[in-house]
């Protein structure tokens, strides 16, 4: 059996770290989901051949229109740029890079694994945008930034991709993809911001 | 701070754009037959306007693309947004 050597990009934060509100609740949840593989795609949208052998290696589509999600069960490609794209699939599709790779292998397009790189960070909760919105100058309210959307922009002066991936107020999630070695940082500072409501942590998934 | 509308990815703050310099500067097809003067002012002599500046932005913590911004240096109007390629100044005016 494989042995998965992979550490916790929030290794260093004390899972057990958590602070309540004055009634003792938590108002909203951080946790890393490390069972993603990230992958970068870029090509020409204006070829057609290039879409179509990407709709087929995936079975979706590729967004086109700029910063929407396309997305079938955990599978997920996210519009980061006119020719730019990072699919976000379960680490468990182990034949996915190479079915990517073996349908774009005579184009000129580019794919990435960036798996090792980059990670996964979910905030959730009856505070989530709130906390998120306090290192973040885009406007995150949800009908502005609904689900199916995503946004490249800067959260805690890091660069990251956000999506929202589940809009009721009560419990709302969004995913944050940051540079692994800015993670650190990020939960730091979203720990910081959720201090005042109150925050814990969810077990890495 | 500028709230600048990219144009692929809609209006987002300055801090998410670098900005890079006057714009529509070709790079001469033959280099070897300009004078050192020519070939100066090509490198390093950049307009300096009071007034409206063509001008380059990257939306580096976004899409990663280069366009141009007709901008005004007095008020800090954005005028025009266009992209890479496009005759300066086209493009529908801005707010």
């Amino acid at each position: 059996m494989q042995v998965s050597r992979r550490q916790s990009a929030l290794s260093r934060i004390d899972a057990q770290n958590t602070s309540a509100d004055v009634s003792g609740e938590f108002g909203c949840w951080l946790g890393e989901c490390q069972s993603l593989q990230l992958v970068n795609l870029r090509g020409d949208p204006d070829d057609q051949l290039f879409q179509q052998q990407v709709n087929e290696a995936l079975g979706i589509r590729l967004p086109i229109r700029p910063n929407t999600v396309t997305q079938d069960g955990p599978l997920r490609v996210c519009w980061l740029g006119p020719d730019w794209w990072l699919v976000m699939a379960p680490a468990s599709d182990e034949t996915l890079q190479e079915r990517l790779g073996a349908a774009l292998a005579h184009q000129h397009t580019s794919l990435s694994d960036l798996t090792g790189g980059q990670t996964l960070i979910e905030i959730g909760g009856r505070t989530a945008r709130d906390v998120l919105a306090s290192a973040c100058t885009l406007d995150l309210h949800p009908t502005q930034l609904p689900v199916g959307c995503c946004a490249q922009t800067q959260l805690a002066h890091t660069v990251v991709l956000i999506v929202p991936t589940i809009q009721e107020p009560e419990q709302a999630v969004v995913d944050i993809v940051v540079r692994r070695s800015f993670a650190e940082h990020l939960v730091r500072w979203l720990m910081d911001a959720a201090g005042e409501d109150g925050y814990a942590f969810r077990q890495s998934v | 701070m500028l709230e600048i509308r990219c144009p692929w990815c809609g209006p987002r703050d300055q801090s998410e754009y670098s900005f890079g310099g006057e714009a529509h500067i070709t790079r001469p097809l033959e280099p070897e037959s300009l004078s050192d003067q020519q070939w100066g002012d090509y490198l390093f002599n950049r307009k300096n306007p009071k007034g409206r500046h063509a001008e380059q932005w990257c939306h580096s913590a976004g899409c990663g693309r280069w366009f141009n911004v007709l901008r005004d240096t007095v008020t800090y109007r954005i005028e025009k947004i266009y992209k890479v390629g496009q005759a300066p100044g086209t493009g529908d005016r801005e707010g």
